[in-house]
């Protein structure tokens, strides 16, 4: 792909990314005040975290694809390859919440309370929270999960989440540009045996990452179905976003002959089933705890049912479901590029919202320790780093989607996916 | 023999073949001959030496349940605070065989991965005698099986109103719902083939029944269409009870608040061990099956190495959840949570039970990892006879040593099962395997109209002459008496 034919829609995405990015600055800097600061770590949490289990989804789909074989794929793979490349991406704009102090501390409150405590014990911070928790009981927990809640080895673990999925993320895309050059079939071979093992440390990177940065906000809270729930919505909204990509490329005339109505079909399925899959995710894990009605869990939902949440809430459960449930039940609308894409922006809307509540509701219950439920004002920090991160990574999804071929165009599959019929 | 290799000329792109799915070039007439032989000839002895003790196991089994409902429920081992015991852990065991007849019949067909066809008669038909099995448990542990009745909400003498709150209830609807639409998506499969049976039988009783159950089948257009259309309705309305009928069944546990029962992964990970489950005893019955009758070139070592890969991708998810478990006991920073870990696994007498489980579920499987242990039968077998074991050892460990290390240490009791509840598990394994012995004698094992449809000339752009295989060409040559170029 030419890069000058998106360089309209490329030049959008910077200038927007770049505008976000400086008013970020402004917030991340502490010029709107130190209070517009803490409450801008959750905005960028919740930016980076859409982005991210977008980014996870791309790399999912690929390994997918090269584990199952699949044939019918092979003509739209190269769009989650260039999806899951933005993993680089992802991992400089992590590193304000690894290493920024501010933000660290105002997102999640074990920190400071780990922090507290080795100040207190002369550098020793479980001898310091073992004394703290006699007087503040709340600490115990701190105590008991020290062994894997310590900011040394929580950073550690940041950093192998990026090389292990940036790693995969490279070395796959780059296997698949070889094969455009040199036909070898050895590059899909090598994929495939590539892909097996690891999808269980993606699977582990995924979960870990998601307790590590969403789930420790409140420490207190639990749930084993956590990963799976993070991926199943990360996976879905990839997909959505690849659909779109597809999409916005062929109607600059690219892929014409290779992409047809039963791609769009294929890949409409599947995001119809995973529009299922997170639903009954979703639903399992809420419906469980408020079957159970145990204090430590139901915090969580509890909170997300109070005031103004309750509305999100429900918009989850008919916008993120019901509605796209029907919408993607016909299959006409699954084959018809013009109508699907219309879907999968709804899809995006709802990651969004789903991202959103998982995120947002914890600022203001946090920082002002209980006391108030919502920050007036907040939300300009949220569309800022939103757009920020969002430009830049619209950006270079782009510019990665002009430096190679739009299809893997010697794949030994390549004929077996543009005759695909389902 | 298997089919040639596309010759690569520069003008033509190299591509890579996918594997026959059906060996040596069989036609049409084979394959009907073949599948309909099998119920058409008089059987092997092997099979009446697997039928007769069957029926014996059978009729022990209900002899035990005899017993059991003139002397009373306490014939079982359980007793507090071990409430439910080897009947509920064999109810959930039993249900989950019965997953991968669904999951075979209907995801695999909405995501056309047409190797099924070999293998989804036989695992629908199991999936039907793994839910009879199931439902044997929950009946007779009601104590009074004749009252089981009131289970239904339906107005009654005693005016009982059912408890819409529990998940008891909920798993009578959705097995029954569960075993209503398989019966109906295998009956419904089962249409074209019986036609085909009906026809090739002499005239009498066989005939009779046969051209009854095939509703008159004549294989028209129209009736094609309207087959198709019936099938791909019922394979969507079956997939979410893929899904639904063991997170429903999960839900008995997790609803509770027992540590080690209640935990939001529970759904997901009974669905997938479930697959995981049913997809062994698949392997378990079919290897047999295909060697026996002589169907290796339709149940090919690529059929086999497809479900050893989903024995080793489910068994890898259920490893995932019980980490996940372990891990969340130890996170949660709960005492009781993390006590009912340490019981299970560390302290607890039957602690052995979870490293049996372990090593059966997600150790085992992983010898899959290599391609010729999916292709050596022997090692296929001994896996699924571990993962065979391995889900009961689950649904043991999860069911019996949570509830014998309950709140109260006063009150913890090690479970011993009887005689009762060894003989009537047993049982069930025999009225499993008589009922599939039954199922090879009288009807077809292979659905022979889908395999038909997977076969390389079903293709409508078909074109003879670029891929004649070895019996085109001995005919052809046949024909015209000189060599032919292949």
């Amino acid at each position: 792909m030419e890069l000058s034919k998106v360089s309209k829609l490329n030049g959008i995405f910077l200038g927007v990314g770049a505008l976000g990015l400086l008013i970020s600055a402004c917030y991340m800097f502490g010029l709107l005040g130190e209070q517009r600061q803490k409450e801008f770590a959750y905005s960028w949490l919740f930016a980076f975290f859409f982005f991210f289990t977008i980014t996870n989804g791309g790399l999912f789909w690929t390994m997918l694809q090269h584990i199952s074989n699949s044939g019918w794929s092979v003509a739209v793979r190269r769009f989650f390859e260039n999806l899951a490349g933005n993993i680089r991406v992802m991992a400089v704009f992590a590193l304000p919440l690894i290493f920024f102090s501010p933000f660290k501390n105002a997102l999640w409150e074990w920190i400071v309370a780990h922090q507290d405590a080795a100040a207190a014990a002369g550098g020793d911070t479980l001898k310091g929270l073992e004394e703290a928790s006699h007087t503040n009981h709340h600490l115990h927990i701190l105590v008991a999960k020290f062994g894997y809640l310590n900011i040394p080895f929580w950073t550690l673990r940041a950093v192998l989440y990026f090389v292990f999925l940036g790693g995969m993320a490279t070395l796959l895309r780059r296997w698949s540009i070889k094969q455009d050059g040199d036909g070898d079939f050895k590059h899909s071979f090598r994929a495939r045996a590539f892909c097996a093992f690891p999808l269980l440390f993606y699977a582990l990177a995924v979960t870990f990452s998601a307790v590590d940065w969403v789930m420790s906000m409140d420490y207190t809270w639990f749930s084993t179905m956590w990963g799976v729930y993070i991926f199943a919505g990360g996976a879905w909204s990839s997909m959505a976003l690849s659909i779109i990509a597809l999409s916005y490329v062929r109607s600059h005339g690219y892929l014409k002959k290779i992409v047809s109505m039963e791609h769009y079909h294929l890949m409409g399925k599947l995001l119809f089933a995973f529009t299922v899959f997170w639903a009954y995710i979703a639903f399992s894990q809420f419906f469980l705890i408020w079957y159970a009605n145990i204090t430590e869990e139901t915090r969580f939902f509890i909170l997300r049912n109070t005031n103004n949440w309750w509305y999100l809430s429900n918009i989850l459960v008919w916008g993120h479901f019901v509605l796209t449930f029907v919408l993607l039940l016909s299959a006409g609308r699954k084959k018809k590029p013009d109508s699907i894409v219309w879907v999968c922006a709804w899809v995006l809307i709802m990651h969004f919202a789903d991202i959103y509540w998982l995120i947002i509701p914890e600022r203001a219950p946090s920082l002002s320790h209980g006391t108030v439920l919502w920050y007036d004002g907040a939300w300009w920090g949220d569309l800022a780093a939103f757009l920020g991160i969002g430009g830049i990574v619209g950006w270079a999804y782009l510019r990665r989607l002009a430096t190679a071929s739009l299809y893997p165009c010697r794949d030994p599959r390549l004929l077996e996916s543009v005759k695909a019929v389902n | 023999m298997a089919q040639t290799a596309t010759v690569s000329t520069p003008s033509t792109p190299r591509i890579l073949e996918r594997e026959p799915l059906v060996l040596n070039n069989r036609n049409y007439g084979w394959i009907t001959n073949r599948i309909c032989g099998i119920v058409e000839n008089r059987q092997p002895a092997l099979w009446w030496w697997l039928f007769v003790p069957s029926v014996c196991l059978t009729v022990i089994m209900a002899s035990c349940f005899a017993y059991l409902i003139s002397t009373g429920v306490g014939v079982w081992g359980q007793k507090q605070p071990v409430a439910w015991a080897w009947d509920i852990t064999n109810f959930v065991f039993w249900i989950g065989i019965g997953h991968a007849g669904t999951l075979i019949s209907a995801i695999l067909f909405l995501t056309r991965q047409k190797w099924r066809t070999a293998v989804n008669r036989a695992s629908e038909a199991m999936t039907l005698f793994a839910v009879m099995c199931a439902g044997l448990f929950p009946a007779f542990h009601v104590g009074r099986v004749w009252m089981v009745w009131f289970l239904a909400p339906v107005p009654n003498a005693n005016a009982i109103w059912q408890n819409f709150k529990s998940p008891l209830l909920w798993d009578v609807f959705a097995v029954s719902t569960y075993f209503t639409v398989s019966v109906l998506f295998w009956f419904l499969g089962l249409v074209p083939d019986l036609a085909t049976l009906r026809d090739r039988c002499k005239p009498g009783i066989r005939k009779m029944l046969y051209g009854f159950f095939a509703l008159g089948w004549r294989g028209g257009n129209r009736q094609w269409n309207h087959y198709e259309m019936a099938y791909l309705l019922l394979a969507a309305l079956s997939t979410p009870l893929v899904l639904s009928v063991h997170s429903v069944v999960s839900f008995d546990f997790a609803t509770s608040i027992v540590p080690g029962w209640h935990t939001t992964i529970f759904p997901p990970y009974f669905v997938a061990g479930a697959i995981f489950g049913g997809f062994a005893m698949v392997l378990t019955l079919m290897i047999p099956v295909r060697k026996i009758y002589g169907l290796e070139d339709l149940i090919t070592s690529k059929h086999i190495d497809n479900m050893a890969k989903i024995i080793l991708l489910t068994g890898t998810i259920v490893g995932y959840a019980y980490c996940m478990e372990l891990f969340m006991a130890y996170y949660s920073g709960n005492p009781y949570e993390g006590q009912a870990f340490l019981l299970r696994c560390l302290y607890s007498p039957s602690s052995w039970n979870y490293y049996a489980m372990f090593f059966c579920n997600v150790i085992a499987p992983q010898v899959f990892w290599s391609k010729w242990c999916r292709k050596n039968l022997g090692a296929v077998m001994v896996v699924c006879m571990f993962v065979n074991a391995g889900m009961w050892y689950e649904r043991y460990v999860i069911i019996v040593t949570t509830l014998e290390r309950h709140f109260q240490p006063g009150s913890w009791r090690t479970f011993q099962p009887t005689w009762v509840d060894i003989t009537t598990f047993v049982g069930t394994f025999g009225f499993f395997l008589m009922n599939f012995l039954l199922f090879i004698r009288f009807l077809p094992v292979i659905a022979i109209a889908e395999v038909k449809g997977v076969l390389p000339e079903s293709d409508p752009h078909f074109d003879s002459h670029a891929e004649r295989g070895p019996h085109e060409i001995a005919l052809e040559e046949a024909k015209s008496g000189s060599p032919v170029a292949a």
